[in-house]
């Protein structure tokens, strides 16, 4: 399963090759035409119609990297993107694109006093372990700093439909629109499939690919929060799990595009397609960046729930992600017969 | 001919938060029209006005956004009750107690949790009722997504206008104003109502990016320091429009404030100065492209955010005459 | 000139954001000989060219912009040599004069990341109609409670005093003017040099050193090299638009960075063992490459400098403009940033105006397509 592959796949925002490697493979015998910038967003085009639509999934995930090697042979990281402190310690991570393992330690709960038992362990007392014994022996397995380091979480099934994995913000949005650009063509399109980097550090792909292509409209396909789960109130599950892709209210990126949040509810409701609202207005996705490339560009977010989102691993619904394949793909059908005009 | 004070009596009642703008952006289409040589919608929503010059002349931005703060439906209880978020800086202790409008038309009254303290104000405990008594009957009228703004009447009082909208409503009609009363000239001038200004600022950077003028002028309401323990802000009501020598996210062109201050000076039309914290457009405008030398003329205003903010018409009609005096002069920064 | 001098005189000028004229014009003029043409742009951005062999370029031809047609792939690269920009940012932090009250005080604000912790009893110059000493001032001890003193005296109860009468200020100070701290440009032992300012005129003294270097190192680039406005404050307006003009292949941002001295204990470097290359995603990877490999080659020490977001300088700016930009950051190491005695040292100053003369020789047609290749 191509989702399995992606998330299993590592990319922290500015490395994110081994996912441009693997999406390049896949997707080659589909499309017409694939390049890199100089941000190292990876573009495909499929079509050449009239009607320029841009579909923007980012490649990277939240991580580390090195930020220093200890005498003793530890390493100090960095946050790459946000990461709650409370869900790192204890943690096995792979370092480098090599996935050497290491893990994320901490102090024996046995050692600790009352009242440090009750504390949130700080990040800049936690640090990577990889069983060496001094700084020149990391330095010889080839890490330095700034060398990205992973969740050490492997995909899979915990049923039919619901899956666990790591970076399913944005491996997901990347295998809706992988599975786009292989199942359908629209030769009144000219279909851009933007694999984005380093969305998580500040949205900064989406803009440039954005401004190359200068489309007439764009979606945004994200792996979102969802906290269906015990103690949350229902106003404040953010999404449902379960209950169909996720189309954004607003964020603190921006407010989506009228004419096209309202076009995507109408098509998901002629095509029976269950669906539902994004409830939050924190966080920001790529169509912050995009809307507000050169002269403006009509753009929506369409996401996928995943419970634990930006933590080691996350859980997501199949019938949502197929859900978001249906309803883009609804969408820009609609777009080619000409029922919407952006 | 409709006099600005006619013109902001009825802008100010024209429903149009950041991200709506639709409805507004028809009014002063309407408006702008017979004044204008073109008259267009960019791809952001932003509505563009172009009276063309003699060509021997400067191309300048004028500009005011024309969004309000508000609302939006967020989650609607069992019992109908619709939970918000802000659309812009609505604090919610201005929105208790608040009539409000829907993009329907339906009206409801945004209340509170009781608490003990002011301090445990929060917009989470905030609900909007519009009378409905089931989730489904709420959703006849109100859809999640949908926004609702502040209503009232706009008073007059003496020189002084109170109501809703004033921000930037106010700023709206000293363009319509403007473009009534400009001469033909040398410089190419494009009139520019923007979107989501009350958001981000977002709109002034896409619209700078399609008019690419040479400079621009911004304006806004600005916040005055003249009431009891106001924010340190040396601009008060009934002195003239201020010009922003900087705010949290911007600094103003030097060369642009001495422009402004020279032609002010010269045909003895007082100027405040400003120096405030919060953003507006001229950031995203004075960065757009290879740089626009960009100033900012605010209209002081109080209880900015509330449902009744004030304004000074003779400061309003300052503001529309500075920028005539200034679209008649050369324009050398 | 001697480059100790020029840095003197760079530090002397006042540049705080909004108001960079003073160091603009400086470099027109110290500059001049360095250059083919250089020009100050419409926010007050100085733009020096230095064009490469056979080059034609200039600066009145910079691509003007407008609502253009797409350029659709970026393979499709405007013609011409490469382009490498190197960009020191001109302003720097300081105060701003925001009432003038009853008894001549001035309240005033910061302007950029002001260290406020050092503002009590500083030395100050206000610069109005002509620069006016003073002090900044609060109520002295003996009337101030044994809590307030633990704490740090907000900006809006600390004031300046000239020792003028209201009148005397209102005649010399106007709202908005800049209040900057008095200084000293000091040389200590081992080559440092300690002042106001260092921030960030050390590297626009680098940017000299690269373009004294570049008068006999060979070079088919086009090299920019560019002074910019507001990158304290504002949104780094001078990056990004000094960037849409020239729509340089690559953008490396020359800044400083912290040095090490007691009690830093991450995050920074030491002084005298040359520059820091930065690695992280505003640095794209094979451009980060190619400064340590020339670094090695001119056996110029450096320190990998981890910046794993925003790096706080203008490469943030310069990296997403139009179809994005291969950037790079360069940084001096300095003490005691934000104060009026950063010090920094005159080695690493030269080591970093090398290390870029010959980054830009390097450049040619094959490296700007590579950096597109991911």
């Amino acid at each position: 399963m191509l989702l399995e592959r992606l998330s299993n796949a590592c990319g922290i925002s500015g490395r994110e090759d081994e996912v441009r490697d693997l999406l390049r493979q896949e997707l080659a015998p589909y499309v017409d035409e694939m390049w890199t910038d100089a941000i190292g967003n990876l573009i495909m085009r499929k079509g050449s119609g009239p009607v320029k639509v841009m579909l923007d999934a980012h490649t990277d995930e939240v991580g580390f990297c090195v930020g220093s090697i200890t005498d003793d042979g530890y390493l100090k990281l960095k946050k790459m993107g946000g990461l709650d402190d409370r869900v790192l310690p204890g943690r096995q991570v792979w370092v480098t694109q090599k996935r050497i393992p290491a893990v994320l330690g901490a102090k024996a709960w046995h050692l600790c006093s009352g009242e440090e038992r009750g504390k949130v362990i700080s990040f800049d007392q936690m640090y990577a372990d990889l069983g060496c014994r001094s700084r020149k022996e990391v330095e010889e397995l080839g890490i330095e700093p700034g060398e990205p380091v992973y969740f050490a979480t492997t995909f899979e099934h915990f049923s039919d439909k619901v899956v666990k994995g790591k970076a399913f913000d944005d491996r997901a949005g990347c295998a809706v629109l992988a599975e786009i650009l292989m199942r359908f063509s629209y030769p009144g399109l000219t279909m851009y499939g933007a694999f984005v980097s380093q969305e998580e550090v500040g949205l900064r792909g989406a803009r440039i690919a954005a401004y190359n292509l200068n489309p007439d409209v764009a979606i945004a396909l994200e792996g979102t929060g969802s906290a269906n789960v015990a103690g949350v109130e229902p106003f404040d599950t953010i999404t449902n799990m379960g209950e169909g892709p996720a189309i954004s209210l607003m964020d603190n990126s921006g407010i989506p595009n009228l004419r096209v949040w309202e076009q995507l509810v109408r098509v998901a409701q002629e095509n029976g397609i269950k669906y539902q609202n994004r409830r939050i207005v924190g966080g920001g996705t790529d169509a912050g960046g995009i809307a507000l490339v050169r002269n403006g560009v009509p753009v929506c977010t369409v996401s996928t729930p995943c419970r634990y989102i930006h933590t080691n691993a996350a859980l997501l619904h199949l019938d949502d992600l197929n859900g978001s394949v249906n309803l883009v793909h609804h969408f820009l059908q609609s777009v080619e017969k000409g029922d919407f005009r952006p | 001919m409709t006099s600005m004070l006619e013109q902001l009596h009825r802008l100010a009642a024209v429903w149009g938060p950041s991200g709506r703008e639709q409805s507004i952006l028809r009014h002063l289409s309407d408006a702008i029209e017979p004044l204008a040589d073109e008259v267009r919608v960019d791809r952001f929503g932003n509505l563009v006005a172009a009276r063309r010059g003699s060509g021997a002349g400067k191309r300048v931005m004028v500009s005011a956004h024309m969004d309000t703060i508000g609302a939006i439906a967020m989650n609607i209880s069992d019992k109908g009750l619709i939970h918000l978020e802000p659309v812009g800086g609505l604090k919610a202790w201005n929105a208790i107690g608040q009539r409000v409008v829907w993009s329907s038309g339906v009206v409801g009254i945004l209340q509170h949790e009781p608490v003990e303290e002011s301090k445990e104000i929060a917009f989470k405990k905030l609900w909007c009722d519009i009378g409905a008594t089931s989730r489904e009957e709420a959703l006849e009228n109100v859809r999640l997504g949908d926004m609702c703004t502040l209503v009232g009447d706009l008073q007059q009082m003496g020189d002084f206008i109170s109501g809703p909208s004033l921000d930037n409503r106010a700023g709206c009609a000293v363009l319509l104003e403007v473009a009534r009363h400009l001469q033909p000239g040398d410089h190419d001038v494009c009139f520019v109502f923007t979107c989501q200004g009350e958001t981000g600022p977002r709109g002034g950077g896409t619209a700078a990016f399609g008019v690419d003028p040479d400079l621009a002028f911004v304006v806004d309401a600005a916040a005055a320091g003249d009431v009891p323990k106001a924010p340190r802000v040396e601009v008060s009501l009934g002195k003239g429009p201020a010009v922003k020598l900087r705010d949290g996210s911007y600094m103003g062109h030097i060369g642009m404030i001495d422009l402004v201050r020279r032609v002010a000076a010269d045909h003895a039309i007082p100027l405040q100065t400003e120096i405030a914290t919060g953003n507006n457009d001229a950031q995203v405008v004075s960065v757009s492209g290879q740089g626009i030398p960009t100033a900012v003329l605010d209209i002081p205003a109080r209880y900015r955010g509330t449902a009744a903010e004030m304004v000074s018409l003779p400061d309003m009609h300052a503001t529309a005459d500075l920028l005539l005096k200034l679209l008649a002069s050369s324009l050398d920064v | 000139m001697d480059l100790a001098t020029h840095l003197a005189d760079l530090v002397r000028a006042s540049s705080i954001t909004g108001r960079e004229r003073a160091v603009a014009d400086l470099l027109l003029k110290d500059w001049a000989p360095l250059v083919d043409e250089a020009k100050l742009d419409r926010l007050g951005s100085y733009i020096g060219l230095k064009r490469g062999e056979g080059s034609a370029s200039e600066l009145r031809s910079l691509p003007y912009p407008g609502p253009e047609s797409s350029p659709g792939r970026p393979g499709a690269r405007r013609s011409g040599p490469p382009r490498v920009m190197a960009a020191a940012h001109i302003d720097s932090i300081g105060g701003m004069v925001t009432a003038i009250e009853p008894g001549g005080f001035l309240r005033f604000t910061t302007v950029g990341g002001v260290d406020r912790r050092l503002l009590m009893a500083q030395e100050v110059e206000v610069q109005g109609r002509r620069l006016v000493p003073g002090l900044v001032g609060s109520k002295p001890p003996h009337v101030t409670t044994m809590e307030e003193r633990s704490k740090q005296m907000p900006i809006e109860d600390l004031y300046i005093d000239t020792g003028l009468t209201e009148a005397e200020v209102r005649e010399l100070v106007a709202l908005g003017d800049p209040v900057l701290p008095r200084f000293e440009f000091r040389e200590l032992r081992n080559g440092r040099y300690s002042s106001r300012y260092m921030d960030n005129r050390a590297s626009v003294a680098a940017l000299r050193v690269a373009l004294e270097e570049l008068q006999h190192v060979r070079h088919t680039a086009d090299f920019y090299a560019v002074g910019t406005v507001g990158e304290e404050f504002g949104g780094l307006p001078g990056a990004v638009t000094t960037t849409f003009a020239i729509k340089p292949d690559i953008g490396i941002a020359v800044d400083v960075t912290f040095a090490k001295h007691p009690h830093s204990e991450t995050d920074s470097f030491p002084l005298g063992e040359g520059p820091t290359i930065g690695v992280g995603p505003n640095c794209s990877p094979k451009l980060a490459r190619l400064m340590r490999t020339v670094a090695g080659d001119l056996g110029i020490k450096y320190s990998l400098e981890v910046l794993p977001g925003n790096s706080g300088t203008d490469a943030w700016g310069i990296q997403t403009v139009r179809g994005g930009v291969a950037t790079g950051v360069l940084s001096i190491p300095l003490r005691y940033m934000h104060t009026p005695v950063e010090t920094v040292d005159m080695a690493d100053i030269k080591a970093a105006g090398r290390l870029l003369a010959n980054v830009v020789a390097r450049a040619d047609a094959a490296l700007v397509e590579d950096l597109t290749c991911y």
